[in-house]
Order: structure tokens, then sequence, then C-alpha cells
């Protein structure tokens, strides 16, 4: 079944197609300049450096103790686990305080909040408001029925192919399809980057510590504890002459 | 040469962080200087390069260019404060130079590089047991930093306290548990400290650096050395040093066909085969 | 029993080739200490002087592990055994500018050498005094005294073969340190050649052609 193509009237191309894009592009690049000037430096204390190096230690000691001789792993468990002297079980870090009562935290989601979600709304919303009740473009490719109610709002035609999509669809296609003319034009690590923020907030940051380091510390040593070092060097001489013969 | 291909040279040297300091100034004077705006956000780690470079070989003058353009690119960066305390280090203005590394420790605590800085100073004064002093404290907070257990273990190895150094290579197996120049430089640390249980042990890492590369010379030399040091010295069962001859006669025929599958230009042949042969010591004993 | 003093060589003269090779070693790795053994005629003659034919460099950066040095030791006395000559002493070249003190490696070492060979001499470097136009020896050369200290020898009891300076601030501006190879070289390119014979051949050009 196919249907004759849509002429679009070619003052959408001009006054919605096109703007829209521009709106974006020139807001995600003052949206940048506003975060790179209200950004703080997130100060790490070096405590916590310290403590994340020693859990990397300690996890390096777990994963590649069997390399080392006996001797000396255990040497450096003890110097983690020893219940008077060891690092795991004498460092003794104050816990730190909910998230949600912390205010340089609140401070923080704030800031992001209003750089990052106030514009995206507020944009969208005056997009559905301007550009509402027509089609602005369509997709290169089929989409289902049940796309229809998202990127037709405002468009009640119960015939109209599932490709074709309003303003505001146009609107979010913008928003990620942006990312690479921002690195043009801003460099690496631009600020307008939504779609990498949203994925830093999902993996969480890596060199600073978890809120408990009491519990982490506990695990680890835990771990270490069962640790068993079956010395990977063992046989390596009869490996070798193993070899030796089997090449005479 | 065209100047694409020095900025690329400069990138591979960057990321192996090798010291080509002489070169660095000549390709940087000859070819990349007056193309340093098409570098892009290249331009400033480069000037970095070249001027660290600069310093090394007593070129102030193209030194003191680059890092006019840092501060001017960057001013108040705390890299680049670090940049001049290096320049006052050139100078031999070493308690100048701490100064600044100390105040940038003091406004951030977690500043690696100015505490590592600190170390170079003492070790460039012949400080050195104040160097190791400093380097185990900043290694007490930044305990995962290969190059600084590294550094630590070169020290210990020039002071003869081979045994903190065999210490220290460990903490790089840890790290790298599959890096063939951890074990053979573990291994020969374990052979200068002698004794039955470390040259054991010294044998055992050569053969398990021969296991991940099996065309480390050193490695093969050092089993060679080994194996004839425990026949010798250690009180070993016959049938232990049996295998342990196997063991160090592989190595030879092993040596043995890679000097030939190079065609070594540099000893012949036949002498070659006569020095492995008198690195060990079979029943019949060699003309030593 | 009356123990004999140990004979101690009147002078000692240290050839271009040797000069040459130990400057080259240590101008190629400016930045790190090196070492290599010094190598004379394994004749003995009553006069007991000393003549330092040429240069083996060894090491650079770490010159205090066991392994490699006994094997670079016994492939030298294997390899030059034909050629009549023997290790007669060690040269070190330290890392700091102003070190020129022998450390604990260095001493062990030409100790080592001294056992088989009386005269062994210690050969440090002056780093300050090594450029590019070499006006005086950059070298404290000591050996073993009766009582097993290392001594210094006096300025006047070293001597250089003629034109060495020359030569070698010749080579050294045409950056020939480049094309040098010590023993570690080796162990990670079997093919560089630790006997350096192509300098040694070069070094003898340039003397004949000086016309020294």
């Amino acid at each position: 079944m196919s249907e004759p193509e849509l002429l679009l009237d070619p003052d959408i191309r001009i006054w919605v197609f096109l703007p829209i894009v521009l709106v974006n592009l020139l807001v995600g690049i003052v949206r940048h300049y506003v975060s790179v000037l209200i950004s703080t430096q997130k100060k790490v204390d070096v405590t916590q450096v310290q403590d994340s190096q020693a859990m990397i230690r300690a996890r390096l000691l777990r994963e590649n103790g069997k390399y080392i001789p006996k001797q000396s792993f255990l040497m450096r468990r003890h110097f983690f686990n020893n219940e008077d002297t060891g690092y795991l079980k004498t460092v003794k870090r104050a816990s730190n305080p909910q998230p949600m009562t912390d205010p340089n935290m609140m401070i923080e989601m704030l800031k992001g909040n209003v750089t990052n979600v106030l514009p995206m709304i507020a944009i969208g919303g005056w997009i559905n408001w301007t550009f509402s009740g027509f089609v602005t473009t369509k997709v290169p490719f089929p989409l289902t029925l049940r796309f229809k109610p998202m990127l037709q709002r405002g468009i009640e035609l119960l015939s109209l192919d599932a490709s074709w999509v309003s303003s505001v669809s146009w609107y979010f296609l913008n928003v990620f399809g942006l990312r690479s003319i921002y690195t043009l034009v801003l460099g690496e690590n631009n600020a307008a980057d939504q779609a990498r923020i949203m994925e830093e907030q999902m993996s969480g940051a890596a060199m600073s510590m978890t809120q408990d380091t009491k519990a982490a510390f506990k695990n680890e040593w835990e771990a270490l504890e069962i640790c068993d070092h079956k010395w990977a060097l063992k046989d390596i001489e009869t490996e070798l002459i193993k070899r030796a013969e089997v090449e005479c | 040469m065209h100047w694409e291909e020095v900025r690329d040279k400069f990138r591979i040297w960057r990321e192996d962080n090798s010291r080509h300091s002489e070169e660095v100034v000549d390709l940087w004077v000859n070819y990349l200087q007056s193309q340093k705006h098409k570098l892009g956000d290249e331009q400033w780690m480069v000037e970095e390069q070249v001027f660290i470079a600069g310093l090394d070989c007593g070129r102030l003058d193209v030194a003191d260019q680059c890092f006019i353009a840092l501060s001017k690119q960057f001013p108040g960066s705390v890299r680049v404060l670090k940049l001049k305390g290096m320049r006052l280090e050139t100078l031999e203005r070493h308690e100048d130079a701490l100064t600044i590394y100390d105040a940038i420790i003091r406004e951030d605590e977690t500043n690696s590089t100015a505490r590592k800085r600190k170390v170079a100073v003492l070790k460039s004064q012949g400080r050195i047991q104040e160097a190791i002093k400093e380097l185990i404290e900043y290694l007490s907070k930044f305990m995962s930093d290969g190059e600084a257990w590294q550094e630590l273990a070169d020290f210990y190895i020039k002071e003869g306290d081979y045994g903190k150094a065999a210490y220290c290579m460990e903490e790089l197996i840890l790290q790298n548990p599959h890096n063939h120049l951890y074990y053979t430089r573990y291994a020969e640390i374990k052979y200068t400290q002698g004794g039955a249980e470390n040259l054991e042990l010294a044998r055992n890492y050569f053969s398990m650096a021969i296991k991940l590369n099996p065309i480390n010379i050193r490695a093969y030399y050092g089993l060679i050395v080994s194996c004839s040091s425990s026949i010798t010295s250690s009180k070993l069962t016959s049938s232990k040093k049996k295998e342990i001859q196997k063991l160090s006669d592989w190595a030879q025929k092993k040596l043995t066909q890679r000097y030939e599958e190079e065609k070594s230009k540099s000893i012949k042949m036949d002498k070659l085969q006569e020095s492995l042969n008198s690195l060990c010591i079979t029943d019949k004993s060699c003309s030593s | 029993m009356e123990n004999l003093p140990k004979k101690m060589s009147s002078d000692i003269t240290i050839s271009c080739n040797a000069l040459a090779k130990i400057l080259l070693h240590t101008a190629k790795y400016p930045h790190l200490a090196v070492s290599g053994v010094l190598l004379s005629t394994s004749k003995k003659n009553d006069t007991s002087e000393t003549f330092i034919l040429d240069a083996i460099p060894l090491f650079h950066g770490q010159l205090g592990l066991a392994p490699m040095l006994e094997v670079a030791l016994t492939q030298i006395e294997r390899v030059f055994k034909s050629e009549g000559l023997t290790i007669a002493g060690y040269y070190q070249a330290n890392e700091l500018l102003k070190d020129n003190m022998p450390d604990f490696v260095a001493m062990k070492i030409a100790e080592k050498i001294a056992e088989n060979n009386n005269e062994a001499c210690l050969i440090m470097v002056d780093n300050r005094k090594v450029s590019l136009n070499l006006d005086t020896v950059p070298f404290i050369v000591s050996q073993l005294t009766a009582d097993g200290k290392w001594k210094n020898k006096e300025k006047t009891g070293v001597h250089l073969e003629s034109g060495s300076l020359e030569i070698t601030s010749q080579l050294l501006q045409k950056k020939v340190h480049r094309d040098i190879s010590d023993f570690d070289n080796h162990l990670d390119d079997i093919t560089c050649d630790w006997t350096n014979k192509q300098i040694g051949k070069l070094v003898g050009s340039l003397i004949s052609a000086a016309g020294f």
C-alpha cells in the first residue's frame, strides 16, 4: 500500500524546520558558557584519594596476588587486614551526610537542573505552543502506529503515516543530533552535550569514593580474608622442562 | 620532513613518555614552530612537551618562548606553575622550586605531580635518603601509582637495598601481571640478593618472563646464570640439579637459536658458543 | 711471612679509542649513570705501565644488578682472550652532574676486577669536565693501594694518546654518540655490536688522517 507523498508548504522549511535547528544550536552554546561560568571545581579530599587508591591496591592484591611469592602476598594482606594495624580495620572515616541533606550536593543538583532540564522544558513547551497543528518533516524510515500519539501530538489524523512527525519530535531529534556539531564548535567536553551528561549521571563518579567508606572497606576486608594464594609460578620450571623435552 | 609527521612523532613520544629531548628541540625549531597555529588545541600540549625538552637540553631560549605562550594562554594555571618550578630546577634554584611545589600542595593536597617534583628536586640535590622518605610518604597516600613504585625501586637498587627494591617490583607485578619486563627485573634483583631461596625465585621469575615473551634475551641469560649458581652453591638433591641442568641447556639452545636467527654481526658464533658454555658448570668443569 | 707490597703501576696511558668510547657512552645517556670495563694487553712486563687500549660500554640506568654483569664479564673475557686483551679496569659516570665519587657498586666491581689484575684502574668520569671541546682529561683515575683503598692517581700520572682530546671532541660534535652500543642495547636488540668495531675503525682512521 503506497501512499501518495504529502507535499509540504516550503514555508515550513524556512520558518519551522531551520529555526528549530538554529534555536537549539544557539541555546546549546549559551548553555555551555553559562554552565562554565557557574560551575565549581569538584573538590576531592586527599583522604578520599588515599582510600580509593588503597581499595584499588587491595583489589589488585586479590586479583593478581598469585603472581608474587606467597610470603609477599601474606605480608600485604597483613598490611590491609590485620586486626590491630590493618589499613582496612583501623582507618576510620566519618560517615558522610545523606545526599538529601548535604547542602553542597543540593546546590550541585540545582545547578544541573537549571542548566539542563529547565531550558529543555521551556523550549519544548514553546515549540509545542508555536509550531503545533502541522507536520514538519518525515523520518526516512517507516514507523509503527504506536508512535503516532507520541510523534504527532496535536495532529489528529488517523490515516497519516507515522513517519510524518510534528515539530516537537524534530526538536527532540535535534537535541541528540546536534552533539557532533557542538563538538565541532565548542571542542571536546562541552557542557551542552546533554546526552553525555545523562550518561555520566548514570555511571556515577569512578574516582571519588562512594558515600559509605566503612561498608566498602568491610567488603574488601572480607574478600581479602577468604582469598587463597595459589602461586602461579609453582610449576613453571617443570613446564619449561617438559617443553624442552618435547622440542628435543 | 613534513610538519604533520613531526606532530605525529611528538604525539607518540608524549604517549610513550619517552625522553628524546634533543630531537624534540631540533624538530620543533626546524619544522613545527612556524606551523604551530595549525595544531589547534594540541598546540598547548606540544608547547609543554617542547618546554620540558628545552629545559632538558639547556635550551632555555626555546623553553622560555614556550613558557610565555603557555602562561599567556592559561593565566593562573597550576600546571603552568609547576612548569615554572621545573624551570627553577634547571637553573639549580632548588629551594625556590621547592617553595613553589609546597605552595601548590598547600592549595590542593591531592596534586600528585607537585609531590613527585619534590622528590625529583631532592634527587638532583643528591639528598637521596630524603628523596626516599618523601617518596614513601607520597606512596602512603597514592599507593596505586606505578610510576612512583618504579622510581622507588630504582632508588633502592642504587642504594643496594635489594630487599626493599624487590618489594617495589612486586607492586608493579601486581599492577601489570603480564609484563615480562617486570618479571625480569624482579628476578635480577632476587639473583643479586643471593641465597638459595632467592636463587630459586630468580629461576622461577626468569622462566615466567620467558613464558610471557619467548624472545626476551635478558631472561634467557638470567636463567642460565641462575641455574649455574643454583647448581654450584645450593644444597640440592642430584635429581633436582639434573633438572636445573636440563633447563639451563634448553635456555642455551634457545639463545643460540635466537642468535643464529638474527645472524648477529657482533661476535663470531663460535666465540658466542664458547661464552655460553662457560656460563654453565657441568660435571666436566670448564676452564675459568 | 713477609707480605710483598702490591706493585703500583707508575703511569697509566689511555688510548684514543678508550677515551672516545667512554665519552660517547656518557654522552648518549646524559640523564643516566653509565658503566663499562676497560681492556688492556694481558702481557705483563716488569715496567708495569698500564696502557688502556679499549673500553667496552656495559650498562646505562641501573648499574648494580648482578646477572647481566656476570654474563657481560664472562663474554668479554672469552671474546678478547684470543686478541690478547684482558679486563683491566672499570669506568662509571654518575647520574648527577657534580657527583664523581665512586659508589659501592663501582667499588665492588672494580675490586672484583682487581682480584685478577693488580693494576686494575677505576675511572670515574668527571661530568663537569665533559664538553664538546675537551681541553683536559675528564677522568678521575684511581688504583688499589696495598691496604685495599682506592687512591686517586696524580694528574701527571695519567696520559692520553696524542690527539685523543681533539678527535673525541670531533666525534661528540658530529653526534657519533647516537651510534655507540652498550651491552644493555645488545640485550634489547642482539644486532647491536657491543664491541663497537665500527667506532673503533672510525677512530683509527681519524688518527691516521690527522697524522698523530
